[in-house]
């Protein structure tokens, strides 16, 4: 009931500060904003990223050649392995005599080639393929454990280029992380010194507060509450911003080039994202506020 | 209740507003602090509730060694004085009510309780009726009683009064020191600084005179064995 009591009074002086400054609230509320918005831009590129790279993964085949001689039982017990994998989606068995009439349909050139040899030379696979939500290290371990198996012989798996992916994929989080980390910073700079000028324009009643028994906490907990508020506004007004940007490059941008709308796997940040921008401007905005409060109402 | 051993206060070289105080108030005590304007009356007050440090010397308040208490302590010690501040400190954007209130929320008061209390101190004060207002509505006086009901709505053991009747007339002084007595006689040690030589002839108590920062007189000190 207390606890309520006082919930309800630092509320109601975090909203009367933040309407006594308002002014300057706008200004810390506008770099929160745009701080979050393009944090908001590179989580939705390396999200997006993502997906493209898991589609790309799910596309690229691997191919297990088998040894030739291998018994009907191994191949069994090789395709069960396969499935038994949850990041398989489908295995195909490709016989030496179905390899062979494959190539000679992709090669009618060739198509006399068996009978010059004498013999079939093309040995017995596994095509497999990964199903959604695969990544290069679930690929990287059956490729890995495929290996050891003696009767497979060899495995054609592009590794490099997914590894170029996976490296592509981390500088766009890094250059997320980097971009996103300074402007964070700048909010919470610019959030700490409202927040110091706010608090201030009350020094006069801080003091008397201290003087009657107030304890810093009883204080310090409305600006801090201001703090979280312009944080939180700051964050949903930033997922707003790119959702009115994203809908703009939706919508005009990316219909203009079909390798852009190629690029194209997720419409807006999932729900758990947006409740992570949300709550990052909140503990941004009580790391800011938490800075100069602790300082200034202990110096009052 | 207080005690001052061999307490200095000195703001820089050249001003010293107390030196050398040795001084002891019991529990339930009804003291007066007087002395010309100057003498050092404010900032005895004033270290009583570690408004400020003193220079040297030690002070206690019910045994507790108040110069080494940490800031973030020091609403233990200030919840258990009551102050009537000289400039009133009343909060100006809240209401009177509400300044009354404000000093029983800090310690938990429920929201209905603190409504009655505040409400009874205001009539014994004779406000009731400016509850809703400002104090920059108010008059001197008025303020000087909002102050006077802030200080005394949680029922401290420690009075601190700062020229409680400095904006009063005669006969409001006389109101406003019976309060004091009645609060005085239910236990709370009562230490009033004023220079309104008449009161302190009315009241009868002792009397601790400050001059230039030195207590020149102590009368009606209660003796050692009482």
């Amino acid at each position: 009931m207390i606890l309520f009591q006082n919930f309800r009074y630092f509320l109601s002086e975090a909203l009367h500060s933040l309407w006594r400054s308002r002014a300057r609230n706008l200004l810390s509320l506008a770099t929160i904003t745009i701080s979050l918005a393009v944090t908001g831009v590179f989580l939705y590129l390396s999200l997006n990223a993502r997906a493209v790279v898991r589609a790309w993964v799910r596309d690229i085949p691997m191919i297990f050649f088998l040894r030739e001689g291998t018994s009907e039982a191994e191949v069994h017990r090789l395709r069960e392995k396969f499935m038994s994998n949850p990041m398989v989606q489908r295995v195909s068995y490709v016989s030496p005599a179905d390899a062979l009439a494959r190539f000679r349909t992709a090669y009618a050139r060739f198509a006399d080639l068996s009978a010059e040899l004498g013999e079939n030379p093309f040995p017995a696979s596994f095509e497999v393929k990964l199903g959604a939500g695969a990544s290069r290290a679930a690929m990287q371990s059956i490729v890995d454990e495929m290996r050891q198996q003696r009767s497979v012989s060899d495995v054609q798996f592009d590794e490099a280029w997914v590894k170029r992916l996976d490296a592509s994929l981390l500088l766009v989080d890094a250059a997320g992380i980097f971009l996103g980390g300074i402007l964070m910073l700048a909010s919470i700079f610019t959030i700490s010194n409202v927040i110091r000028l706010n608090i201030y324009s009350y020094q006069e009643e801080i003091e008397i507060m201290m003087l009657v028994g107030a304890t810093l906490g009883f204080i310090r907990a409305p600006f801090l509450i201001e703090g979280a508020i312009q944080g939180l506004f700051g964050g949903a007004l930033s997922l707003g911003a790119l959702a009115v940007l994203l809908q703009g490059f939706l919508r005009y941008v990316a219909p203009l080039n079909p390798l852009i709308s190629s690029f194209v796997k997720i419409q807006f940040l999932p729900f758990n994202a947006c409740i992570a921008v949300i709550l990052g401007g909140m503990i941004m905005g009580l790391i800011g506020s938490a800075t100069s409060v602790g300082k200034v109402v202990r110096e009052t | 209740m207080v005690q001052f051993f061999h307490v200095y206060k000195q703001y820089d070289r050249d001003t010293t507003a107390l030196t050398d105080i040795n001084l002891q108030i019991r529990r339930g005590e009804f003291v007066f602090v007087t002395g010309p304007s100057g003498a050092g009356k404010t900032t005895l007050l004033r270290l009583v509730f570690r408004d400020e440090l003193p220079s040297k010397g030690q002070i206690l308040v019910a045994g507790r060694n108040i110069g080494v208490m940490p800031i973030g302590k020091l609403y233990r010690l200030r919840r258990n004085i009551g102050v009537v501040f000289q400039d009133f400190k009343l909060l100006k954007r809240r209401t009177v009510i509400e300044n009354i209130c404000f000093a029983l929320q800090i310690v938990a008061v429920p929201v209905r309780a603190q409504r009655q209390r505040a409400f009874a101190i205001l009539k014994m004060v004779g406000l009731q009726h400016k509850m809703q207002s400002h104090p920059l509505q108010l008059s001197g006086g008025e303020q000087q009683r909002v102050a006077i009901a802030r200080a005394l709505v949680n029922e401290p053991p420690l009075l601190l009064a700062d020229e409680p009747t400095g904006n009063l007339d005669p006969e409001l002084s006389q109101e406003i020191m019976r309060i004091f007595g009645d609060i005085n006689v239910h236990g709370t040690t009562v230490v009033v600084a004023t220079h309104n030589r008449e009161i302190i002839r009315a009241m009868g108590k002792r009397t601790v005179t400050l001059d230039r920062g030195r207590v020149v007189d102590d009368t009606g000190k209660p003796s050692e064995a009482a």
